[in-house]
C-alpha cells in the first residue's frame, strides 16, 4: 500500500491571497488571538523578519503595516473539503486530516494512469491552479507520508523501503507526537526517529501508552490506522468571510465568481443542474438577509448564474455593511440529457485527466499549459504560460489588431515590406517595469506573408508576428 | 481472385478514380465555406485523419481553416496544439472563441512532438490537432494517419518549411501561395478526387487602410473640385 500525504502549512493565508486579497504582496499574518501566536506568514511579511510562532507585538515592531486575519478552524476545515472535491475529480481514496492535510491512496490511481508519476503531474497542475503552498511524500502509511511530509522531503518514492529509510532521519518535530512524548523522548536523550525505532516495543510499552506504541508502529509502516475515506457532499455549500466590509452590493459579484464557478463544476460533477441559489448575507449590525435568485428553467454554466445574479444584486439595498456570505444550492435536480453530449462531455474529461497526467509526466510542467489571457495591450506579457488566477472568462481580451504566432522577443525588420494597415499606436506601462511605446503596422511582403511590425521610439523596426 | 480483389478494393487506403461517390460516401467532411476549394476537397476535409497544408507562415493559413474549428469544439472535446517555431497568442485564440477548448503544447523535440500528437489521438479527448512542429516523414505520418482515422481524430500538419516534397499517406496535401497579387491553392492530393493545381483563392487581409485611403482620396477629390469651381 502506498500513500501520498499533501500538507497545506499556509491554507488559510494562500486561499486569502489567491481569492480575495486586493492587494496580493502585502504583509498578511493570520493570527490566533487565544494565544497571542503567529500561525502564517505571507511572502512580504517573512522578508520583513516575521516569523511563526511570534506574538503581535514583535511583528508589528518588525512590520507596522501588518495585516492579521484571524485564524479559523472552521475556515480551514471547509477550505480543506473543498479541496478534497477538487481533487476527487481526479483521485478516488482521500483521507481528510484536517485541518491543513489529505491522504490520497495510490495503488488503485496506478492502474487507472498506468503509473503514480502520470497521476503526480496531474496532480500538481491541479494544484498549482488553486494557489495554495504544499508539500508532500508518499509512505507506506498516512503516518509515514504524513511525517515525512511535514519535514518537506516533496518526495515520491518508488519503494516504501525507500520511505522509511528517510523517515529514519527525520527528527521528532515532524511527527504528530504530542509535546509531552516529545518532552519524554528528549529526556532519554531521543532526538530522532532513528533511534526511536531501535527501541523495542516491549521498552516503550513500560514508558509510554497504546496510542504512542500504535503511532510508531504505523510510522514504521507496520500497521495501518483506519480512516474514514471522503465522500463528496451531495450538496453544494460555500462560505466566505470578506476582507473587508462591503456597503455596496454589486460589489460582492466578484467575490462571488468563484464560489459559482466551483458550484457550476460540482453540478456538471454529479450530473446535477438547478433552478435556484440561495446567497445569504452577513451583515454587521443587522440579522442575515437570504436572498432566492431563480432561473426559469434549470442552468449549470457558471456565466448565466453570474448574469442572473448581477441582476439580483443591483436590486439590494443592504441595511448594514456586509462582512460575508454563504451560497448554497439545494435544489438540485438530474440532468436528462436529450442526446448523448453530456455523457461525451464526462467520458472526454476522464479522458483529459488521464492524457493531461501522460503529457505533464512526460513534457514537463511548461510544456503543456492551458492558454490564459492577461488582461494587458502589450502581446510581449501574454504569456501562455501564466500562473495567474485572471481566468478566460474574467479577462477583458485587449483591443486591436493582434496575430495568431508571436515571436518572442521581436526580432528586426530586414525584409522589404509594404503596410497595408497601420498604426496603432500602444504606450503604456509607465507604472511597472516594462514601459512600452510603440506604433504597430500590419504589413505584407513578396512572399504574401502578413506580419505585425511595430516602430519603437528609437525608430527601429521590428517583426512582433505573423497573422495566420 | 474475385473476392481477393474485392478485399483489396475496400481497403480505406486504396482509392478507385471512377468510383469516387460511392466509396467515399462514408467519409465525413468539413467543409471550408468556400466553394471552388470545397469542390476540389470533394466536400471538405475528412473529419478523420491526417492533413497537411504548406505555406509560409502568416499567409492566413489559419484563417482559411477556420470554419472547421467551429462544429470541432462544439463535441466539447479539445484542440491541442502542438508547435515549436513560435509562440501562440492567447489573445487570438480568446477571439477565435477557441481558447476555452485548446491546450497548448510545446515539445523540445521531434520525438516528444510524434509522441505527444500519439497519445492526444489516443486519448480520444481531443477533436483536432494542429500539429505545426516540422515536417512531418513518411513513416510519422503513416503512423499518424493510421491512428487519427481509427480514433476518428482530425490531425491537421500546417507545414511552414515547404521544403518537403514527399508524397505522404494523407487525406489532403495541400500548398497555399502567392503569385503576383493573386492567392492560389494546388490540392496534390485528395481522398475522393483529383489533385487540382491553381485553385484561385480570395484570402482577405485582417485589417487594411483601404477604407481611410478611399475617404482621404474623395475629400482631395471634393477640395480640388471645389477649387477649380471657385
Amino acid at each position: 500500500m502506498q500513500w501520498l500525504y499533501v500538507d497545506f502549512p499556509f491554507l488559510q493565508l494562500d486561499h486569502f491571497i489567491h481569492e480575495l486579497a486586493e492587494d496580493k504582496h502585502a504583509a498578511l499574518v493570520v493570527f490566533c488571538p487565544v494565544n497571542n501566536e503567529i500561525l502564517q506568514v505571507s511572502g512580504t511579511a517573512a522578508s520583513a523578519g516575521i516569523q511563526r510562532g511570534m506574538g503581535l507585538a514583535q511583528a508589528s515592531a518588525l512590520q507596522s503595516s501588518i495585516q492579521l486575519l484571524p485564524y479559523s478552524f472552521e475556515s480551514e476545515n471547509r477550505l480543506l473539503t473543498l479541496l478534497a472535491s477538487q481533487l476527487y475529480q481526479i483521485a478516488s481514496d482521500i483521507v481528510l486530516l484536517a485541518p491543513q492535510g489529505l491522504a490520497i491512496k495510490l495503488d488503485p490511481i496506478i492502474h487507472y494512469y498506468q503509473s503514480v508519476g502520470n497521476f503526480v503531474a496531474l496532480f500538481h497542475h491541479t494544484l498549482q491552479q488553486t494557489g495554495l503552498r504544499y508539500h508532500f511524500a508518499t509512505g507506506p502509511t498516512v503516518e509515514t507520508a504524513q511525517a515525512l511530509a511535514k519535514g518537506k522531503v516533496d518526495t515520491i518514492y518508488e519503494t516504501n523501503a525507500q520511505a522509511i529509510c528517510a523517515l529514519q532521519s527525520a527528527s521528532l518535530a515532524v511527527t504528530a507526537l504530542s509535546e509531552k512524548h516529545i518532552t519524554q523522548f528528549n529526556r532519554m536523550g531521543i532526538r530522532s526517529l532513528h533511534a526511536v525505532f531501535q527501541i523495542p516495543l516491549e521498552e516503550l510499552g513500560k514508558r509510554f501508552d497504546n496510542t504512542l506504541i500504535s503511532y510508531v508502529l504505523a510510522l514504521k509502516g507496520n500497521k495501518h490506522t483506519p480512516r474514514p475515506v471522503f465522500h463528496p457532499s451531495q450538496r453544494f455549500q460555500y462560505q466566505c468571510e470578506l476582507p473587508f466590509e462591503l456597503e455596496d452590493s454589486t460589489r460582492l459579484l466578484r467575490f462571488l465568481t468563484h464560489p459559482v464557478e466551483q458550484c457550476c463544476a460540482f453540478l456538471k460533477s454529479h450530473n446535477l443542474t438547478t433552478d435556484s441559489l440561495v446567497l445569504m448575507l452577513h451583515l454587521a449590525d443587522s440579522p442575515q438577509q437570504q436572498i432566492n435568485i431563480r432561473s426559469g428553467a434549470p442552468l449549470h454554466n457558471a456565466q448565466d448564474w453570474l448574469s442572473l445574479l448581477s441582476l439580483k444584486l443591483e436590486q439590494i439595498e443592504l441595511t448594514s455593511p456586509l462582512r460575508g456570505f454563504q451560497l448554497c444550492c439545494d435544489n438540485t435536480v438530474v440532468f436528462h440529457a436529450t442526446s448523448d453530449h453530456l455523457f461525451a462531455e464526462r467520458f472526454s474529461k476522464h479522458a483529459e485527466n488521464m492524457l493531461m497526467g501522460a503529457l505533464l509526466a512526460k513534457l514537463g510542467q511548461n510544456a503543456v499549459q492551458r492558454p490564459k489571457v492577461r488582461a494587458d495591450h502589450r502581446a510581449d506579457l501574454q504569456v501562455p504560460f501564466s500562473k495567474d488566477k485572471e481566468e478566460n472568462s474574467k479577462a477583458v481580451i485587449p483591443q486591436g489588431q493582434q496575430p495568431c504566432w508571436l515571436i518572442s522577443p521581436p526580432r528586426p525588420l530586414t525584409d522589404s515590406t509594404r503596410i497595408i494597415y497601420g498604426p496603432e499606436r500602444l504606450q503604456t506601462g509607465w507604472w511597472d517595469n516594462y514601459p512600452v511605446k510603440r506604433d504597430y503596422f500590419i504589413a505584407t511582403n513578396a512572399k504574401g506573408q502578413r506580419l505585425w511590425v511595430f516602430r519603437d521610439h528609437d525608430s527601429q523596426w521590428f517583426v512582433h508576428g505573423y497573422f495566420s | 481472385m474475385k473476392s481477393a480483389i474485392q478485399s483489396l478494393t475496400k481497403h480505406p487506403d486504396i482509392y478507385l478514380g471512377n468510383a469516387n461517390s460511392s466509396s467515399q460516401q462514408g467519409i465525413e467532411r468539413l467543409p471550408l465555406g468556400i466553394e471552388t476549394l470545397d469542390s476540389a476537397l470533394a466536400g471538405g476535409i475528412p473529419r478523420a485523419g491526417l492533413s497537411r497544408i504548406r505555406c509560409g507562415v502568416g499567409s492566413g493559413e489559419l484563417q482559411l481553416l477556420q470554419a472547421i474549428f467551429n462544429p470541432l469544439i462544439h463535441q466539447g472535446k479539445k484542440i491541442l496544439w502542438i508547435y515549436g517555431y513560435y509562440r501562440i497568442n492567447p489573445v487570438w485564440l480568446a477571439r477565435q472563441q477557441l481558447i476555452e477548448h485548446s491546450w497548448l503544447i510545446t515539445p523540445s523535440t521531434s520525438q516528444q512532438a510524434l509522441w505527444a500528437c500519439e497519445q492526444c489521438i489516443r486519448s480520444q479527448a481531443c477533436s483536432l490537432i494542429v500539429y505545426s512542429f516540422d515536417t512531418l516523414d513518411v513513416r510519422a505520418a503513416r503512423r499518424l494517419q493510421v491512428l487519427s482515422k481509427q480514433y476518428q481524430c482530425l490531425v491537421l500538419n500546417v507545414d511552414y518549411t515547404r521544403h518537403s516534397l514527399a508524397t505522404l499517406p494523407v487525406n489532403i496535401d495541400c500548398e497555399l501561395y502567392l503569385q503576383g497579387e493573386q492567392w492560389f491553392i494546388d490540392v496534390h492530393r485528395v481522398v475522393g478526387s483529383w489533385p487540382k493545381a491553381g485553385i484561385r483563392l480570395s484570402n482577405p487581409l485582417p485589417a487594411s487602410n483601404e477604407a481611410i485611403q478611399s475617404a482621404m482620396l474623395q475629400t482631395s477629390t471634393l477640395h480640388e473640385t471645389s477649387l477649380t469651381a471657385s
